[in-house]
């Protein structure tokens, strides 16, 4: 019956694509999509992630020096500042749900905060820092102690795997931008797929991050140095 | 043209399940709490070793919690995508385990001495 209603709302105001039977379909269709998207992020970021563990487990010290020159507290405050976003956002997908236009943009606009947040600290804060200190390799590299040549190859894992991530923050940024425009342009009314699908995509890039910081930050624990 | 719009809540949302706002604070702060569990967990020494495990499972722990609560696989509709999700972590291990069995145990056997570059370079 509520379905039947929703469906027949979507499909007057042309949100069902003409491919799709109805908006149920459709909605599981961009669901399935979004997933095997994902699923192919996951083998993406995988191949980095496999070569860390294994030049980690060769260079075990080098790495551990490595990770000790990078700041536990800025990256544990952007942990959290990405778990907040992620609060955020699922709230605005309930919001979405619910067709609450004023909850949904208050949301989006608090995620899109939170994303550009993360987004100074990574690059104001933590790169600017690492690169003054010498610690960009190939442009800034004046480490000369211990294992240098191999805490180099731990920085180049840094600023890969955090670069490909900050990457799909920017572009998660950018979705945000739009959905929040469409909101304000009343397109999600009882219309909450593409609301959910970016949501999906945003929790993504935030599980990603909580791999990364405890690999890059805590590599090896943090004791005794 | 006006549509008339489903006045309650359930109605407007159709097919999806709805948590209710409080869970998703409560998820909110078990992240929290363990994200400052982790980090503390970093400046205890269990050996190296175990710090790095102990660190991998509570990310393991984060992830199913962010994967089942904020992207709602627990009341998802399209079974198709807990395949995609199993196939994505099977993938991945397949990809880490190999490749780290291999490194791992290269030069534990000695190849034979047709099989080394000298014998074909005479």
């Amino acid at each position: 019956m509520a379905n039947e209603q929703v469906t027949v709302a979507e499909e007057h105001r042309g949100l069902v694509k003409e491919q799709f039977d109805d908006s149920l379909q459709q909605y599981q269709a961009s669901n399935l999509g979004m997933w095997l998207f994902l699923a192919t992020e996951v083998l993406f970021f995988g191949g980095l992630l496999a070569s860390l563990t294994i030049y980690r487990y060769q260079y075990f010290h080098a790495f551990a020096i490595g990770s000790h020159f990078l700041s536990v507290f800025w990256g544990g405050t952007n942990t959290a500042v990405l778990i907040c976003s992620s609060l955020t956002m699922a709230l605005a997908v309930r919001a979405a749900q619910l067709s609450k236009r004023k909850d949904l943009i208050v949301f989006l606009v608090f995620t899109l905060c939170l994303g550009i947040l993360f987004l100074f600290i990574k690059f104001g804060e933590e790169w600017h820092h690492e690169y003054l200190e010498g610690l960009a390799p190939g442009v800034n590299f004046t480490y000369h102690g211990p294992h240098a040549p191999h805490v180099e190859l731990f920085m180049f894992f840094y600023f890969a795997l955090t670069g490909l991530h900050a990457l799909h923050m920017i572009v998660g940024c950018g979705i945000l931008i739009t959905l929040i425009i469409l909101a304000a342009r009343n397109r999600f009314k009882e219309h909450f797929t593409p609301v959910e699908i970016a949501g999906l995509y945003w929790h993504f890039v935030d599980i990603v991050w909580i791999f990364l910081y405890p690999l890059l930050y805590l590599l090896g624990g943090r004791f005794g140095h | 043209m006006t549509q008339e719009a489903p006045s309650s809540p359930s109605a407007t949302a159709g097919f999806a399940h709805i948590e209710r706002k409080r869970l998703y604070i409560a998820i909110w702060i078990t992240l929290l709490c363990l994200t400052a569990l982790t980090t503390a967990v970093a400046y205890v020494d269990l050996g190296g070793a175990w710090n790095t495990v102990v660190a991998l499972l509570i990310a393991v722990g984060k992830a199913s919690i962010v994967v089942l609560f904020f992207m709602h696989v627990r009341h998802v509709i399209e079974r198709m995508i807990r395949v995609v999700i199993v196939a994505a972590i099977f993938f991945l291990a397949l990809l880490i385990i190999i490749t780290v069995a291999d490194i791992a145990t290269r030069g534990m056997l000695s190849s034979p001495h047709w099989l080394t570059p000298s014998f074909f370079l005479w």
